[in-house]
């Protein structure tokens, strides 16, 4: 029973072990290598990239990638990234391994080859093929040097070392250093003899160079030498400054604390200015050749792209068409000038102030500069425009360039609008500048004289907008408020009861103040042809109650009711009786006022 | 009766001068006159302005000092002078006269252009004859009457106020006819040559050329330049110092 047991297991665990064999290669079956090399051609001073992708099936596990030692190149590794997706269901995951690699100082200007290289997907071998590599060498007037750590180097570097005069040159100021720079200020260069536009402001760059980086700071001037010889940028001169690292604390000749005190507190450091000059940069400057076109005052020289344009060919007389001529050019054209002869009496000929920019392209500055001009034809039909002749030298080449502004023909209708100048009598109109003189000949005989005497001393009155609109609106206003009103009285005629019962609560008012407080039947009188003619209630045939009720009906308020119950009330009694009653303490004319005034506040 | 009737009324009855004018200024003004006489006519120009800078402005002197540019060839300044005073003396025969002999030496001219006055027949009557400040009072006591027979067609409805409202009403569109077209705002080229941009500004398009004494219709203003209309529909920008522009 054991045995079989033991056996089982065994030939489990075999199989097992086949089986996880088996599909280890079925991980790995979809997985590839590639590598890249970027770029593909420096100098040994340069650092280049290698990296090296992996796709396909990577869920069996991957291993970094190795190189073969080699005593060309040493690789250093930079990083890895990865990236997964889904595309119709399928999954696919990507890894990259970048590498710098970095040349042997040793090595000479060549071809050669990366080192080979392994990686491990799934267990599975595969390799990374070597990439082609060209080693150039230092380019001719590059003076840099190997810079060790804690040292600055400053250079002046130019792109060619012979032009023709015109011709542009790259130049470039360069400080290379280690780390601890703190800031560098460079003295202004001589540039005379040369025409010279900037790059920009100063770029910093890290480069490594044996076995260390290095901060290199770069200011670069596009330079056009404006005449022939052998120019000369003189010794350049600046100033770094260099952090040094400060002592932090008084030295007790001991430092059990060191490691301690290093930690709290901050890094401290102390600023070191150090003077360093450049070298002289040398360049020579051939003449141009005879220009096949005499009397050229300019001549650009470089690749010049000419773009003409007319906005229109038939005008009516006296309309202006636009016309605009752009060059662009690594030529310097600042001081390059194009316009039409002025002698041409077919047409009046506007020239605008030219436009010019410069701006960076790859590592050269290009100009582009905008001519443009208002042509007015002066006489209609069909009038050719003049051609503009562009002559500019092409140093790579050593030939001159001409280009001819198309031939343009503008079609000019005559127009029926414009007045002839028409002169009275046989005296010339004169022109603007005989006009100014003291003594001129008048334009016509003709004018009507001067007005002179008392009715030409006045000043004429001006009416401000603001009164002018506040008068404008007064009227409408007001009469708006006169219509109103009208409306308000007239409906107050054609009803005398509303003037009654306006005129009611007045009337009452009046009445009780001319009646003694003992006249009772008087305030009887009053108060029933109050309650009549303001509430149309015909008191005289009521009884005390009813009235109540009544004036319950017309004014809600349960106060009112009650005094006017018992106004009437003691009314009756005084009439039956002949006993002056009081109301609540008040006498029957107090009484009567309050009612009256409760009723009319109530509406 | 409506009482700002009565007021506008007064108003009205006040001339449309003031009561005193500077002294200096008039010594300015005779001083030209005599200068223009002499045959001194940029001496004459000077002192008109001069004067209108002290503060003598009216029709006669724009008139005047029209004659003494237009005597040296200033003929856009000239015809900027005739306008400046038909503003004030809109019926003044000399002006008028003048006016036109200075135009004929214009050499382009833009024909749609409303020259200060909407011509619909007798409706624009009133402003050959009124300037903008008796226009305005006109207008203004036109609009009282109109209020006030409004009022009382509505309180009587009686057909002799009705139809005096009506009448009032026809006074007031009399008078705000030429008021509105004197409300827009013209110009003169006064330099010998001007370019006419699509923007305010060098760096746009020229779109035309114009000479000394173009007439022209102006709308805004920006920075130094105006906008004018070319007629057809069409429009640019001059330089403000290139144009003149017509107000008092």
């Amino acid at each position: 029973m054991k045995r079989a047991v033991y056996v089982s297991a065994f030939v489990g665990l075999i199989s097992l072990a086949l089986m996880l064999t088996r599909s280890l290669p079925a991980f790995a079956a979809n997985a590839k290598a590639s590598v890249t090399i970027d770029p593909d051609s420096g100098t040994v001073e340069d650092v280049f990239t290698l990296q090296v992708i992996l796709t396909g099936d990577l869920a069996g596990g991957v291993q970094a990638p190795f190189f073969e030692k080699t005593d060309e190149f040493r690789i250093e590794k930079r990083g890895s990234s990865s990236r997964f997706s889904v595309v119709n269901g399928a999954q696919s995951s990507e890894l990259t391994f970048t590498f710098a690699l970095f040349p042997e100082s040793k090595l000479k200007p060549g071809n050669y080859k990366t080192p080979a290289g392994y990686v491990f997907i799934g267990g599975q071998r595969i390799k990374i093929e070597p990439q082609d590599l060209t080693i150039t060498a230092n380019s001719e007037s590059s003076t840099a040097k190997h810079v060790r750590a804690g040292g600055v180097e400053f250079n002046q570097i130019l792109s060619k070392r012979e032009v023709y005069a015109g011709q542009q040159v790259t130049y470039v100021a360069e400080i290379a250093s280690s780390l601890n720079l703190a800031g560098a200020t460079f003295d202004d260069p001589d540039f005379s003899g040369f025409w010279h536009e900037s790059f920009g402001k100063a770029k910093e760059t890290v480069r490594s160079i044996v076995n260390s980086n290095v901060i290199v700071h770069s200011l670069r001037e596009a330079l056009f030498p404006n005449k022939p010889g052998t120019l000369v940028i003189p010794a350049r001169k600046m100033v770094v400054e260099i952090k040094v690292p400060s002592r932090r604390r008084v030295d007790l000749g001991f430092g059990v604390f060191d490691d301690l005190w290093d930690d709290i507190l901050p890094e401290d450091f102390d600023v070191v200015k150090k003077n360093i000059t450049a070298e002289p940069a040398a360049i020579q400057v051939n003449p141009l050749p005879p220009a096949p076109v005499p009397n050229l005052e300019y001549v650009p020289v470089g690749t010049v792209k000419v773009n003409f344009s007319i906005d229109k060919k038939t005008v009516k007389e006296g309309e202006s068409v636009n016309v605009a001529i752009e060059l662009r050019s690594d030529a310097y054209l600042r001081p390059y000038e194009l316009g039409y002869d002025p002698s041409n009496s077919d047409f009046k000929i506007y020239a605008d102030k030219p436009a010019v920019e410069a701006s960076v392209h790859g590592d050269k500055i290009e100009f582009k500069k905008r001519f443009s001009f208002a042509v007015v034809p002066q006489k209609p039909g069909d009038l050719t425009l003049p051609q503009l002749k562009i002559v500019s030298f092409d140093p790579d080449n050593a030939k001159y360039n001409i280009y001819d502004t198309p031939q343009t023909v503008l079609h000019v209708t005559p127009d029926p609008t414009a007045a002839k100048l028409s002169v009275s009598g046989n005296i010339p109109a004169p022109t603007a500048e005989s006009a100014r003189a003291e003594e001129v000949v008048p334009l016509a005989e003709d004018l009507l004289p001067q007005h002179i005497g008392r009715a030409a001393l006045y000043t004429t009155r001006l009416l401000p907008q603001s009164i002018f609109w506040a008068c404008l609106m007064i009227p409408p206003v007001f009469s708006l408020l006169i219509l109103a009103f009208l409306r308000v009285n007239e409906s107050y005629i054609s009803n005398p009861q509303k003037v009654i019962r306006r005129k009611a609560y007045s009337k009452a008012m009046d009445a009780l103040s001319r009646t003694e407080e003992n006249d009772m039947d008087t305030l009887a009188n009053i108060f029933r042809t109050y309650l009549y003619e303001r509430l149309s209630i015909p008191a005289a045939s009521l009884t005390a109650r009813e009235v109540a009720e009544r004036v319950g009906e017309k004014v809600k308020s349960q106060d009112v009711i009650e005094k006017v119950r018992e106004a009437f009330v003691a009314l009756e009694s005084f009439a039956y009786s002949g006993r002056i009653q009081h109301i609540q303490g008040a006498s029957l004319k107090n009484a009567i006022t309050d009612i009256v005034t409760k009723v009319e506040k109530a509406g | 009766m409506n009482f700002c009737t009565c007021l506008l009324l007064f108003a009205l009855a006040l001339p449309s001068v003031a009561s005193s004018q500077p002294t200096e200024a008039i010594t300015y003004f005779n001083k030209a006159n005599t200068s223009y006489e002499e045959g001194k006519f940029s001496h004459a120009v000077e002192l008109y302005e001069k004067a209108l800078h002290l503060g003598l402005r009216n029709g006669h002197l724009f008139y005047n000092l029209g004659n003494a540019e237009y005597r040296l060839g200033m003929v856009g300044k000239a015809v900027a002078a005739y306008r400046k005073a038909l503003l004030d003396i809109p019926s003044d025969p000399d002006v008028l006269a003048n006016l036109t002999l200075a135009r004929k030496l214009v050499k382009q001219r833009i024909e749609d252009s409303t020259h200060g006055i909407v011509d619909i027949g007798f409706l624009a009557i009133a402003g050959k004859f009124l300037n903008r400040f008796e226009l305005k009072l006109a207008f203004l006591a036109a609009n009282c009457l109109f209020w006030s027979f409004l009022v009382v067609a509505a309180r009587y409805k009686s057909g002799g106020s009705q139809i005096a409202v009506v009448i009032s009403l026809l006074l007031m569109v009399m008078f705000a006819i030429p008021l509105y077209t004197l409300s827009g705002e013209s110009g003169v080229i006064i330099a010998k040559e001007v370019k006419v941009y699509s923007g305010n500004g060098e760096s746009f398009q020229v779109i035309f050329v114009l000479t000394e004494g173009v007439e022209l219709d102006v709308g805004e203003h920006r920075l130094g330049w105006s906008q004018v209309f070319l007629g057809e529909g069409r429009k640019g920008w001059v330089k403000d110092s290139d144009l003149d522009l017509i107000r008092l």
